[in-house]
């Protein structure tokens, strides 16, 4: 047995990433396809603020700030929507006021605030044994929401306005999207970090998107990207003595490039194939 | 053609809106027959758009009364599966990856809630997707197939939940004359077809007038409600409120034609 699976930490930390993995890159095809990936980034950082406040009044961490997201998520979702705001400008609003607050807050906190950097880049070691509970029952409810409402999600992300006139509930699903994305990129943060979570809603679907042509597949190899550098990025970084979020990030990126080019080679060939058949065509 | 006797199944009483300070529509009154196609004409920002909005029920608290009735074995439908719509610019994700296909067997997602598609659905989307032109293409991306195609990829899935009403929002945009007479003539062909009746909104009131039973001119308020043979030049000066100029060619068109092409 690896040395690595030995250590309870470890395994909390292995098993934490699967679901951080699983859980990021699902949502990921439904947030770069609606556009809503700088509202994951927004809300990401709206985190810090939350979590400087439970550190503040010494609340629990996680409850305080999903609390603290759901209520920004829904406050963007708002505000863009029946607002006179842009959506970009209600995102940056209200994460740059998070942020500013989270910083506020934590400079009035006497004691030392070393654990900050962990909850920014990611500190695998702070992942504890509720922690993995609680990721575990959000998968479940975000898995069966997801399966329950698969067609109409579908269509809400495909064509809103169409949605709406098919009787599809498009308010409901957008502020779920917002709940539901709150409360992953909460759960997501000891493992990646507020910083470097946004990388694991944005990336798994964007390379998937370069390959796949039908939503299923997409969503599947969307799924597959996100567990593989999740679990291959914490074996590196516990070997190489890294930052896990950075060199989960990093894998993401790499796997990126990788199909980048592989699919500009392939469409190379493919075009030149085609050429050439045209060519011997009488 | 529209009858006396024939049921109306589309009943607009009194209508007016106000997006806020500004009154949009003004006391529409609009029936539609049964099996009928109306026509709807109208400069841009007469209220079209905003008159087909609250027909489909996205547009609320307007004043006056809006009915539509199922027919042909879709009575007990929701008023949602009852129309089927094409917007005039569909907001779609092109990166969205899905096929032709795909994209048409959405059109049922709010019909068949959480069930699977079944086989004779399935039937019927093959059947669309064939009388729509779409056979070639049905299993390309719909972010690789051109605005035409997409066009009638999106009236297949208007229609693929087998609804009573039509309804299409400039349909014509940027169609050259050929692809303007293929394109009534396919609506003509569905409307016998599937027993529909159509609501054609178009800015191109040559295109409108040879395929409605009836023409409504609407800016803000209905300039003309009637068949198209009774449609005179002075009724689309007053909708389009300026001498329009291609109405030279009016007469031609609707009475030395003697009547309706389609």
């Amino acid at each position: 047995m690896l040395t690595i699976f030995k250590y309870q930490f470890m395994q909390n930390a292995l098993i934490a990433g699967l679901l951080v993995g699983m859980l990021c890159s699902m949502l990921s095809l439904f947030v770069v396809l609606r556009r809503m990936a700088f509202i994951g980034e927004g809300i990401a950082h709206a985190a810090f603020g939350g979590i400087a406040f439970a550190l503040l009044f010494n609340l629990n961490l996680l409850l305080t700030a999903n609390i603290f997201c759901i209520i920004l998520a829904v406050l963007i979702g708002f505000t863009s929507k029946k607002g006179k705001l842009s959506e970009d400008s209600s995102i940056g609003l209200f994460l740059t006021t998070s942020m500013a607050l989270g910083v506020i807050l934590l400079k009035l906190r006497k004691e030392y605030t070393s654990e900050v950097y962990g909850y920014l880049f990611g500190n695998i070691l702070a992942v504890s044994r509720s922690d993995v509970i609680g990721l575990l029952i959000l998968s479940v409810l975000v898995v069966a929401f997801i399966v329950y409402f698969y067609k109409q999600i579908q269509y809400f992300i495909f064509d809103e306005d169409m949605a709406k006139v098919a009787g599809i509930p498009v308010k409901f699903f957008y502020y779920s999207l917002l709940v539901i994305l709150a409360m992953v990129i909460v759960m997501s943060v000891q493992v990646v970090g507020v910083i470097l979570v946004s990388a694991l809603i944005i990336i798994p679907a964007t390379v998937s998107l370069l390959v796949a042509k039908r939503f299923t597949p997409a969503l599947i190899l969307s799924v597959i990207i996100g567990i593989f550098s999740t679990f291959s990025g914490l074996i590196t970084s516990y070997y190489a003595k890294l930052p896990s979020g950075a060199v989960i990030v990093i894998t993401l990126f790499l796997i990126f490039v990788v199909v980048l080019s592989g699919k500009k080679v392939y469409d190379v060939i493919n075009r030149k194939k085609q050429e050439a058949e045209g060519q011997e065509a009488p | 053609m529209s009858e006396e006797n024939q049921a109306n199944l589309i009943k607009v009483k009194n209508l007016s809106f106000s997006y806020g300070e500004k009154l949009v529509l003004s006391d529409i009154n609009i029936n539609v027959a049964e099996g009928d196609v109306l026509g709807i004409i109208g400069p841009n920002g007469g209220g079209k758009t905003t008159f087909l909005k609250i027909l489909l029920g996205l547009i609320k608290g307007y004043q006056g009364e809006v009915s539509i009735v199922c027919t042909y074995g879709r009575k007990n439908r929701s008023h949602h599966t009852c129309i089927g719509y094409v917007p005039q610019r569909p907001d779609v994700n092109i990166r969205f990856p899905a096929t032709v296909t795909d994209a048409v067997e959405m059109g049922l997602f709010g019909l068949t809630g959480f069930r699977g598609v079944s086989s004779e659905e399935r039937d019927y989307i093959h059947w669309l997707i064939k009388k729509t032109g779409l056979e070639k293409i049905k299993n390309r991306p719909v972010g690789a197939i051109s605005g035409g195609q997409l066009q009638r990829t999106f009236i297949a899935r208007a229609l693929v939940g087998k609804p009573a009403v039509l309804m299409l929002d400039e349909p014509l945009v940027g169609i050259d004359q050929t692809g303007i007479r293929q394109f009534i003539d396919l609506l003509m062909e569905i409307k016998e077809d599937l027993k529909l009746t159509v609501v054609l909104v178009s800015h191109d009131f040559h295109a409108v007038s040879i395929c409605s039973d009836k023409v409504a001119c609407l800016n803000r308020t209905l300039h003309f409600h009637d068949n198209p043979e009774k449609l005179q030049r002075e009724h689309l000066t007053r909708t389009f409120s300026c001498a329009y100029e291609a109405f030279h060619d009016l007469d031609f068109h609707i009475h030395h034609t003697g009547e309706k092409q389609c």
